[in-house]
């Protein structure tokens, strides 16, 4: 779904690592910001939802952000993945999870007991498929 | 090429597919064989596909100091098929829909829709089942990019 962060960046070679190392950390963190977004339950809407914000309620979803760097133990809460990007190198593999045990319901949509099909509110899916799309946004920018 | 020609580009190729399963389209409810309302699914409906789409970006890059030309509009997202399936059952029948709900979308599929093609942009994903209130649920993400002719 996602291209990787070579293939999305024209003449990659060109780069610098330094620069290579800001698109990465930029492109992950705009990722990380989009899908932070917060929005509104649907308690408090009337049932209206935004695609790719993150649902808060009691706030149990968007403070369940664990974020790690490799195999770490890694850190929690809603801030938790501007630590672990800041410290990143463009090799490293980040895991950024969303512990609370309705994440995946929220994310991908659920049943209710009623009956009634919720659609996801994709927080994590829309933003992860941009990742391209910021890479070259961010990239523009080192080549000015 | 709008955004409806999208879906229905989509939409028919898993329909074409004759998977065999109901299908619950976008704001739609689900309907047994028969075409009737089922308002509450239970078991004897199980399992069935639930669809959505996911629209991630729409550009036109004709408008970045071009002129019009073929190809310049650029719609990409991903279109999600969650299989729903009995709570309390071995999950290995649910992957199994899911791993064909997904050879129905093999990467760089093209389809031919209105004012424009579909291409499908990597192999979909099939995602870690889960449980909600009242079922096992597997989603499979088709990321496609459609581009007008």
């Amino acid at each position: 779904m996602v291209s990787t962060f070579i293939a999305s960046i024209q003449n990659f070679e060109k780069f610098t690592t330094q620069n290579l190392r800001y698109i990465a950390a930029e492109s992950v963190q705009d990722v990380m910001e989009h899908a932070m977004r917060p929005q509104p339950s649907v308690k408090r809407t009337g049932g209206t939802f935004e695609i790719g914000k993150i649902p808060v309620d009691t706030s149990d979803l968007i403070r369940s952000l664990r974020s790690s760097v490799g195999t770490g133990g890694g850190a929690m809460g809603e801030t938790s993945y501007i630590a672990v990007i800041a410290g990143m190198d463009p090799h490293d593999v980040l895991t950024f999870e969303w512990t609370a045990k309705h994440a995946a319901p929220m994310e991908f949509g659920f049943t209710t007991k009623s009956g009634t099909t919720v659609p996801g509110r994709h927080f994590v899916g829309a933003n992860a498929a941009r990742f391209s799309e910021f890479v070259e946004r961010n990239a523009a920018e080192v080549r000015r | 090429m709008n955004e409806e020609d999208i879906a229905n580009g989509l939409g028919q190729a898993l329909d074409d597919a004759m998977l065999g399963y109901p299908i619950v389209w976008e704001n739609r409810y689900l309907r047994d064989g028969s075409g009737n309302l089922v308002e509450t699914p239970n078991k004897a409906q199980m399992p069935y596909l639930v669809v959505e789409f996911v629209r991630t970006s729409r550009r036109n890059r004709a408008l970045v100091g071009g002129v019009p030309k073929k190809g310049s509009q650029v719609s990409e997202g991903f279109m999600q098929i969650t299989v729903v399936s009995e709570r309390d059952a071995f999950s290995s029948a649910a992957t199994g829909i899911a791993d064909d709900v997904a050879d129905v979308f093999p990467p760089a599929t093209s389809i031919t829709i209105t004012g424009g093609k579909i291409t499908i942009m990597d192999f979909p994903t099939v995602i870690q089942g889960f449980p909600d209130d009242v079922s096992w649920r597997v989603p499979v993400r088709v990321p496609y990019r459609a581009t007008s002719t």
